[in-house]
């Protein structure tokens, strides 16, 4: 967690255990703090003495941020992409270039629309 | 001629006079205006007095009649001045009419004339000047409509409507038969037939052109306008000319493209469209020839506006040029063709394909650690394919609890208190909303400005705490053996210790931080344990600052007309200090805002009350006046308030002294409450000061009674009222019999005090008779028929009382 002069640190922090930690993991974390001397002693003798209160424990482990578990990432089959990819073309039926060359010589059926549209 | 006869002519002239004079007085005559009627009976009245020769200076009322005869003189030539103005304005009116009698074209002369008529008429009455002004008005009326039916007609014609202007020229005429009008008939009857042709004409070239055939429309139509122009065909010409450019220049850019010159083609397209917008086939054409280019944007642009199946497998083809997979589905959905079929065969395919390659993103991003990445590539899959198990799992319960490690990994405190408040937007939950209030609660120890958002956070995380998951799964602690209550007095102790270290160096922030902290342990109160009741965003309960803090987003939530939610409104900390009794900071906190909504009202009548009870308590009822006064719609349905106002009144009023003081204390109080306290108070005081007036002779008994009658509206059966009223009654009624007395009008004085309701004052009056009587006979001064008459008259007032008994044996009354 942030460590911070201006902060107040989180008993477990303090200790480096875990929420679950027994009270003999604490004493003996207790001593590695000491060891460590990342902190101060009046700050490790108070994170023990913290821990070791059921109530006092309990404000520690509620100003802790409640973090989610992280559980295993699923894969999935991707063998499809190693297939070949479908191409799919433009469709000269859909052109009609002749067609309406052809229609624009006469009046055609859109003319007659065109017609009805404009003049009614 | 001697004075007996001069009064006789005087009396007969005023006997005439008199019924003229009654009408020439009348309101009638002048009222109307009936001028010349009433020139006539003056120069009447004028003949009656002129004949006689009524003139002798010796006659007591010669200057009275005088004085008369010249003020209806002076009114009868006004009158004359009057009908000769009128009869002048009329006389006018009838030349201007003359001269322009036989024009029906000209109305501006009639409408001088009856203006004309108009003034006279309001000055004088004359029943043939009322007929005149009125046939005027018909004749201007109908030359009115006249003119315009003659106006519509010429309009119609020079549009080429003779037939429609015919109708109009026909139904002036009915009116008005001038040359000039007859003339113009026959010029339109001559156009009419022209017209009809140009008609039929018109109508078979709008046929021809409906078919198709614009050119033929548009030779046949230059044929018919060389005999008959009007506005309608030259539109038709025009338009015909669009169509046939339009159609024209689509041809070029057929030519062109057939020889795959596409940037011509294009031009020539764009030139059809610019004269015919709704040339579909050129729209087409140009998207066919941006697909030919690879511009499928500019392709999906010419198909906006175009429907059919032709156009919705080119727009599908574009989106699939665009790897827009899912618009392809819904353009080819409707086209039923084996080729197109084919098609979405392979669209299937490449749909898998594209929804296996965001899953591949996000396996790739995963095991490159690149977290936000890979939140981004599920998002993107969800939003184009829906909900899919695997990649929900694999967000929810892998790719977003590893972002949020990293993120309180980061110790960036103000960063992730930032993207937890995004995320608390997006979902409001309680660990998220746990989650801030600690990083708040870090951030608050390296930065103090921080420490009012953290009371907020924290407070409405212990408001929620029984559902807060931290607690839940401890597995050093069973979830039963949790106490709660304690849990939270610690946690409360927390920012209560944060606070208190403000209390010597900085006490400004000091009284600001414990005013939050005021109000937000008050909601907490008043919400419950656990919450029952309360502003809730979710299954979240949140505080009141909270709900300041995030008012902007809170818009939808609609605060109750209750104590809690004025502890929500801007007036919130007001209300707080009021409710915890603190009215002295709840003065100097106070905010100046004006109320509109129902709970911000409520909250503002609630600070008025505690201001108002506050300045009671402090004896000065003048400052709570205004106070209580603002709040008293919500102090009426407050019994609380109205027994708590009453006590602090009854309080208050012990300390007034002065007469004045107390009278206005007492309307005050009275008008807030109209409590029987306040009412017997307040008339008690009013009947002090009647009383006072009356003493100072300022007012009458009169004058009080009707004074002390309006007290007893008040307070009914006030003793102090009733009392004064009873011996002012006793006094007025004392001083009206003692003046008919003074008057000797015995008969009177001994009615009146006959017919009192008031004991007392029968037996004084009957007493002042007896004692004249004993006075009278002791004085040997009265006789014994005035004695008995005094005796009776007290005997009318007091028959019966014994103390008189003996006197009426005496006079042998009884």
């Amino acid at each position: 967690m942030i460590k911070n002069e201006k902060i107040t640190p989180n008993p477990y922090d303090v200790l480096e255990v875990s929420s679950g930690a027994s009270t003999g993991e604490i004493t003996k974390a207790f001593a590695m703090a000491m060891k460590k001397k990342k902190y101060n002693p009046k700050q490790i003798a108070e994170a023990r003495k913290s821990l070791m209160d059921s109530q006092q424990r309990l404000i520690a482990d509620y100003l802790r941020p409640n973090l989610p578990l992280i559980q295993r990432f699923k894969k999935q089959d991707l063998s499809l992409l190693n297939e070949p990819i479908p191409v799919i073309k433009l469709l000269p039926e859909f052109d009609g270039l002749d067609k309406a060359y052809k229609e624009s010589e006469t009046i055609s059926e859109s003319d007659k629309k065109l017609g009805l549209e404009l003049f009614s | 001629m001697n004075i007996f006869k001069k009064i006789k002519i005087f009396c007969r002239n005023v006997s005439q006079t008199l019924p003229l004079y009654k009408e020439y007085n009348s309101s009638n005559l002048k009222n109307n205006k009936k001028l010349r009627e009433l020139v006539i009976i003056v120069e009447a009245i004028e003949r009656i007095w002129k004949e006689s020769q009524y003139n002798n200076k010796y006659i007591l009322f010669h200057y009275f009649v005088n004085k008369f005869l010249t003020k209806i003189n002076i009114e009868k030539q006004q009158w004359i001045d009057t009908i000769k103005t009128a009869e002048y304005w009329v006389e006018k009116g009838n030349k201007i009419f003359e001269s322009f009698k036989d024009n029906p074209f000209e109305i501006t002369p009639i409408s001088e004339a009856i203006n004309l008529y108009k003034k006279s008429n309001q000055i004088l009455y004359d029943e043939s000047y009322m007929i005149t002004e009125k046939l005027l008005i018909e004749i201007f009326k109908n030359r009115q409509k006249f003119r315009y039916l003659c106006q519509q007609g010429k309009e119609k014609g020079k549009q080429g409507f003779y037939q429609e202007g015919l109708n109009y020229l026909y139904e002036a005429l009915k009116i008005f038969k001038p040359n000039k009008l007859e003339l113009q008939i026959i010029k339109f009857k001559q156009k009419v037939n022209l017209e009809r042709e140009y008609n039929r004409n018109l109508k078979e070239i709008k046929h021809i052109a409906q078919q198709g055939n614009f050119v033929l429309a548009q030779t046949q139509l230059k044929l018919t306008l060389k005999k008959f122009s009007r506005q309608d065909g030259e539109e038709l010409s025009a338009k015909l000319k669009r169509v046939i450019d339009a159609k024209t220049e689509y041809r070029q850019g057929l030519i062109a493209e057939k020889i795959d010159n596409f940037n011509l083609a294009k031009k020539q397209y764009l030139l059809a469209l610019s004269y015919l917008p709704n040339l579909e086939e050129a729209s087409y054409r140009l998207a066919l020839i941006d697909i030919k280019q690879n511009n499928y944007s500019s392709a999906l642009s010419y198909l906006e506006k175009l429907t059919g199946e032709k156009v919705n497998y080119l727009r599908g083809f574009c989106y699939l040029q665009k790897n827009d997979l899912q618009n392809v589905v819904k353009e080819w959905k409707t086209i039923s063709h084996p080729l197109v079929d084919k098609n979405k065969e392979s669209l299937k395919i490449l749909i898998q394909r594209n929804r296996l390659q965001i899953i591949q993103h996000i396996e790739n991003s995963v095991s490159k650690e690149k977290y936000q990445e890979a939140k981004n590539y599920c998002e993107k899959f969800t939003e184009k394919y829906g909900y899919d198990t695997n990649v929900d799992h694999n967000l929810t319960k892998h790719i977003q609890p590893v972002l949020e490690h990293q993120l309180w990994k980061s110790l960036d405190l103000l960063s992730i208190i930032n993207q937890l408040n995004q995320e608390f937007q997006k979902n409001p939950n309680i660990s998220t909303l746990h989650n801030i209030s600690i990083a708040y609660y870090y951030q608050a120890q390296i930065d103090e400005t921080y420490i009012e958002k953290w009371i907020t956070f924290l407070m409405t995380s212990i408001l929620n705490i029984k559902k807060n998951p931290i607690l839940e799964n401890l597995s050093w602690l069973n979830i039963n053996e949790i106490n709660y209550d304690k849990t939270k007095e610690e946690l409360i102790k927390l920012i209560e210790n944060t606070i208190d270290k403000y209390k010597d160096s900085n006490l400004k922030k000091y009284y600001e931080l414990r005013d939050i902290f005021r109000q937000e342990m008050l909601a907490m109160e008043l919400i419950g344990n656990p919450p029952n009741a309360g502003v809730k965003i979710k299954e979240v309960f949140i505080t009141p600052r909270f709900y300041q803090n995030n008012k902007s987003q809170l818009k939808n939530i609609n605060l109750q007309k209750n104590k809690l939610s004025t502890l929500y409104t801007d007036f919130g900390l007001t209300v707080a200090a009021c409710l915890k009794n603190d009215v002295e900071r709840a003065i100097k906190i106070k905010p100046n805002l004006t109320a509109s909504s129902e709970v911000e009202k409520l909250a503002e009548s609630l600070i008025n009350y505690y201001e108002g009870c506050y300045h009671l308590q402090h004896d000065s009822w003048k400052k709570a006046k205004n106070c209580l006064q603002n709040a008293q719609n919500e102090i009426k349905n407050n019994n609380d308030w109205i027994t708590e106002i009453n006590r602090l009144c009854e309080k208050q009023r012990n300390k007034l002294d002065n007469l004045q003081e107390n009278l206005e204390f007492g309307q005050f109080w009275y008008n807030l409450l109209k409590s029987p306290a306040s009412a017997s108070y307040l008339a008690e005081y009013k009947a002090r000061d009647i009383s006072q007036q009356v003493a100072n002779d300022k007012i009458t008994f009169s004058q009080a009674i009707s004074k002390l009658k309006e007290v007893q509206k008040i307070d009914q059966n006030n003793p102090l009222v009733t009392d004064l009223l009873n011996r002012l009654e006793f006094s007025q009624e004392g001083e009206e019999i003692d003046k008919l007395l003074k008057a000797g009008r015995f008969q009177a004085a001994v009615k009146k005090a006959k017919y009192s309701s008031n004991k007392e004052i029968k037996y004084t009056v009957a007493e002042v008779f007896i004692k004249i009587i004993i006075e009278g006979a002791n004085a040997k001064e009265l006789e014994w028929e005035t004695m008995q008459q005094f005796g009776k008259w007290a005997y009318e007032i007091c028959p019966h009382e014994p103390d008189f008994r003996e006197i009426y044996k005496l006079l042998k009354i009884i």
